[in-house]
């Protein structure tokens, strides 16, 4: 998995490319921690380039939601495929996220 | 029926998922209905891969076939520790943030892909048979509908 990042409205935009599964939900979670230790807590994940998405990769989104929430910070989502809409919806994550249609609307949201 | 085997490791992942996958596509499947089968697919090996072998390696065997261009029939087998995966009981998908377990989704995503889902124990083999049709039951009004019957 690739993980582009970039800034908008002071805002740390993560862009995904790729599959976010067991095999990279890691690097989402270390990419999260690591800013978090720089302070930057509000956080965007753009998933325009995320195909599919399984229980490993949702589970990451959780645990780094937890961990900048506790700092006082959040995540939002943007872009979702329908494959990876479908799987948010299916767990009700929809609710628990705040989803936006690009990574410039999520990051005005804070 | 197509038989494929291999060692039950993350690195044999993907070409397992194609295999399926590609039986999906020749009886043509649509596209959502493949992802939905990548998804089950794929959470059933990366359990074995994780958590069957503990203290040896071992193999895992697909065989796969489609009825009537309808109904793609599969089986997932391991001789790993004995583990009925449809025991696993279901999260709970309305929890807020901080109550929700992290893990535990796998099961529930097979059981919601999958039209049917049976277990059984054969000699030393977990034996996994897993069926879907070329909709997902209840996919139209997605939140609480569809899939394997508690």
């Amino acid at each position: 998995m690739e993980i582009r990042q970039e800034t908008i409205n002071h805002v740390a935009v993560l862009s995904l490319e790729g599959r976010l599964d067991a095999s990279s939900a890691r690097d989402i979670k270390e990419k999260v921690s690591s800013l978090s230790r720089e302070n930057r807590i509000n956080l965007v994940i753009d998933m325009a380039g995320v195909d599919f998405i399984d229980s490993s990769g949702l589970g990451s989104l959780v645990s780094s939601l937890r961990t900048v929430n506790k700092l006082g910070g959040d995540i939002k989502i943007s872009a979702l495929q329908d494959q990876v809409r479908a799987v948010f919806e299916l767990t009700r994550l929809h609710r628990i996220f705040g989803i936006y249609d690009d990574s410039t609307a999520a990051a005005m949201r804070f | 029926m197509p038989e494929i085997t291999s060692p039950a490791r993350m690195a044999h992942l993907e070409r397992l998922i194609q295999f399926v996958a590609r039986h999906a596509e020749t009886a043509h499947f649509p596209t959502q209905r493949i992802r939905e089968i990548e998804l089950a697919v794929e959470e059933i090996l990366v359990n074995i891969f994780s958590y069957a072998y503990p203290d040896t390696t071992g193999d895992v065997s697909l065989t796969c076939r489609v009825e009537d261009d309808l109904r793609l029939v599969l089986e997932i087998s391991d001789t790993g520790t004995p583990f009925n995966i449809l025991n696993v009981p279901a999260p709970n998908v309305a929890a807020g943030i901080y109550e929700r377990q992290v893990g535990g989704l796998g099961v529930f995503f097979v059981k919601k892909m999958a039209d049917e889902a049976h277990y059984r124990r054969d000699g030393d083999r977990n034996i996994l048979m897993l069926i879907f049709g070329r909709h997902r039951h209840g996919a139209e009004g997605q939140e609480h509908a569809g899939g394997v019957q508690e």
